[in-house]
């Protein structure tokens, strides 16, 4: 089944959009980067709100915008959905009449089949409330049932997760992934959080300063990043440095700032430098000893941050580096800022990208 | 100590601004006691220029309110060449002394005037006429509502605009059940600030439409016509106009605060 082809040059402020984006099928996709990419911008023209000349927006064989032919759907003619990131809902309107707002058909039952789509989303006891009166999870329930009461083709969310505090987000996502499975329409999401992303979608559109630079699923692009960029999106610690040939068929890369790595890439030139840092081991300092291990760095612990039973460790090699190890080795490597240890990791664990 | 005398003179200021606006209001009642207020509306003259004030006021009101709407949301949401004269055109009656209202009224409508000829040939009278009066208080008035419900517009989340039009809505649609109800409370404000200006409205329509009983005479025309040789009776009839104008804006106010007009309960 085809789906959504999207073409479009567009000038925003400082930013020159330049997209093209074609998803199959009818799972999710998501457009991932930092904030000011554009992201927003390729929803916005998608659903109408925007006009890219030259643009091009297909769904599903039906053109929805075509500069060149002069067609361009009104926003209210385009079976789309979109779900602001401030959720949009209607300040004056209860939640069911939200949900109806959109609705399509006779007026009498429209309370009823607004109360059925509140009760997808486990929130019809909140039919009468005003969006004042809601959580941010409740909110985002009801924006969710409000943006596929007309059974939209693509269905468009704009950082679905963004509005809400860190506790409600892990479970409202779980939601999400649940509610996007049980729906026909087509999803993009847009985030600028690669794990959301990763969670959310089968393929990942990475955006930077106006363009996708990298589309893939989330293990490719962590595997396999096109750029420093994309790693860096995707988790990767990245160094810069200078990649010539060494001894040992090997890939020797001397960092900026001083330090040298080991490859089994064979790239050569200006190089990031690409591990993750779940695979970096960290030493007592100056601690001298045989490992398969072949680069060793020396670092200055920056930060530590506990995340459950796992830390992250923020280091200076001297350029900034992270590793992950669990908590209990916090205390036997006494971590903490401005302590000397040594970063260690295979040359096997280490991707090199061109710069 | 310092912060304490500061208090104080926030305090000591509020207290000049209350005591000068409100003291003159308040010896209008103590000079006229509720028996004059009830006898002066006794008076078939008197009765008669209310109930004209109240006319024409709601006639120009509506007038205001069904054309001036859609003007503003059009100045509050779409940026074109020219807009911000466009702008300073429409205030420039805020700014304009009664009697040059009055003028430009007479120059423009009356039977000299630039349309005056043909308003005649239309059969449309207004000058000494109670639809002059109406044309008059329009004038006046409507600055004060479409700079509100500009302002009102102007402040209306986008989002919520673009959210209806993805569920399907036209952007008459969007206007009349998202935008409208949004920016209730403003054109609540609005329709009161008009109101109470065409209600108080004085020279414009004095030059304009003149000052004859039952016709053209609202109540400040009355107050006025009385002033000169019945003080008693002007300041009864003044106390009318002070109850019914707090009435009806009040009225307003707290409609606007209803969750018909989008409004929140505190």
């Amino acid at each position: 089944m085809s789906g959504l082809e999207v073409r479009a040059r567009d000038r925003l402020r400082e930013l020159e959009l330049d997209v093209e984006l074609q998803v199959d099928g009818d799972g999710c996709a998501a457009i991932v980067g930092p904030s000011g990419a554009g992201k927003s911008t390729v929803l916005r023209i998608i659903a109408g709100l925007r006009h890219p000349d030259p643009g091009r927006v297909v769904m599903r064989e039906e053109v929805w915008l075509d500069s060149g032919h002069g067609i361009n759907l009104r926003p209210e003619e385009r079976t789309c959905g979109l779900m602001f990131q401030d959720y949009a809902l209607f300040p004056h309107l209860s939640a069911w009449r939200n949900v109806a707002f959109g609705m399509p058909g006779p007026r009498q039952d429209r309370r009823g089949r607004a109360l059925e789509q509140l009760r997808r989303f486990g929130v019809e006891e909140l039919a009468d409330a005003r969006p004042a009166s809601l959580s941010g999870g409740e909110r985002q329930r009801v924006a969710l049932a409000r943006s596929l009461a007309r059974d939209p083709s693509v269905l468009l969310l704009d950082e679905p997760l963004a509005a809400l505090d860190t506790r409600t987000r892990a479970h409202a996502g779980r939601e999400l992934v649940h509610a996007l499975r049980g729906t026909p329409a087509l999803a993009i999401v847009v985030t600028h959080d690669f794990s959301e992303a990763a969670m959310l979608a089968d393929e990942i559109f990475v955006m930077d300063e106006g363009r996708f630079v990298q589309r893939g699923t989330a293990a490719e692009l962590s595997a396999r990043p096109a750029s420093a960029f994309v790693a860096d999106f995707a988790g990767s610690v990245v160094l810069n440095g200078t990649a010539r040939p060494d001894a040992g068929g090997l890939t020797r890369v001397d960092l900026d700032g001083g330090g040298v790595l080991h490859s089994t890439a064979l790239i050569r030139g200006p190089v990031a430098a690409l591990v993750f840092p779940w695979e970096i081991s960290l030493e007592p300092g100056g601690a001298a000893h045989e490992s398969s291990a072949l680069n060793r760095l020396a670092v200055e612990v920056i930060s530590v941050t506990e995340i459950g039973n796992r830390a992250r460790i923020g280091l200076s090699s001297p350029q900034p580096l992270v590793a992950e190890v669990t908590v209990e080795s916090i205390r036997s490597l006494a971590l903490r800022p401005g302590a000397r240890v040594t970063a260690t990791w295979k040359a096997t664990a280490t991707r090199l990208v061109e710069r | 100590m310092r912060r304490a005398a500061f208090a104080v003179g926030l305090f000591l200021a509020l207290f000049l601004v209350l005591a000068f606006l409100t003291l003159p209001i308040v010896a209008i009642f103590v000079h006229t006691s509720p028996g004059d207020l009830i006898s002066s509306l006794g008076e078939q003259d008197a009765r008669d220029a209310l109930w004209l004030s109240l006319k024409t006021s709601l006639a120009a009101l509506a007038i205001i309110v069904i054309v001036g709407t859609p003007a503003a949301y059009l100045l509050a949401t779409r940026e074109f060449r020219g807009r911000s004269v466009v702008v300073t055109l429409i205030e420039l009656p805020l700014v304009l002394p009664p009697a040059v209202a009055g003028i430009a009224l007479l120059a423009s409508f009356g039977p000299e005037g630039l349309f005056g000829s043909a308003l005649d040939d239309a059969g449309i009278q207004l000058v000494l006429q109670t639809a002059g009066v109406i044309v008059a208080l329009t004038f006046v008035a409507a600055p004060f509502y479409l700079r509100q419900a500009q302002e009102a517009f102007a402040a209306v989340d986008r989002n919520l605009l673009d959210a209806a039009r993805t569920l399907g809505a036209s952007e008459a649609r969007a206007f009349i059940r998202i935008a409208v109800p949004s920016a209730g409370q403003g054109i609540a404000s609005g329709i009161a600030l008009a109101w109470g200006r065409a209600l108080g409205e004085f020279g414009a329509t004095l030059m304009f439409a003149g000052s004859f009983p039952g016709i053209t005479q609202t109540v400040p025309l009355a107050i006025f016509a009385r002033f000169s040789d019945d003080f008693t009776a002007a300041l009864a009839l003044s106390g009318v106009l002070v109850i019914v104008s707090a009435a009806l804006l009040l009225s307003v106010k707290v409609l606007g605060r209803s969750p018909i007009l989008g409004g929140r309960a505190p």
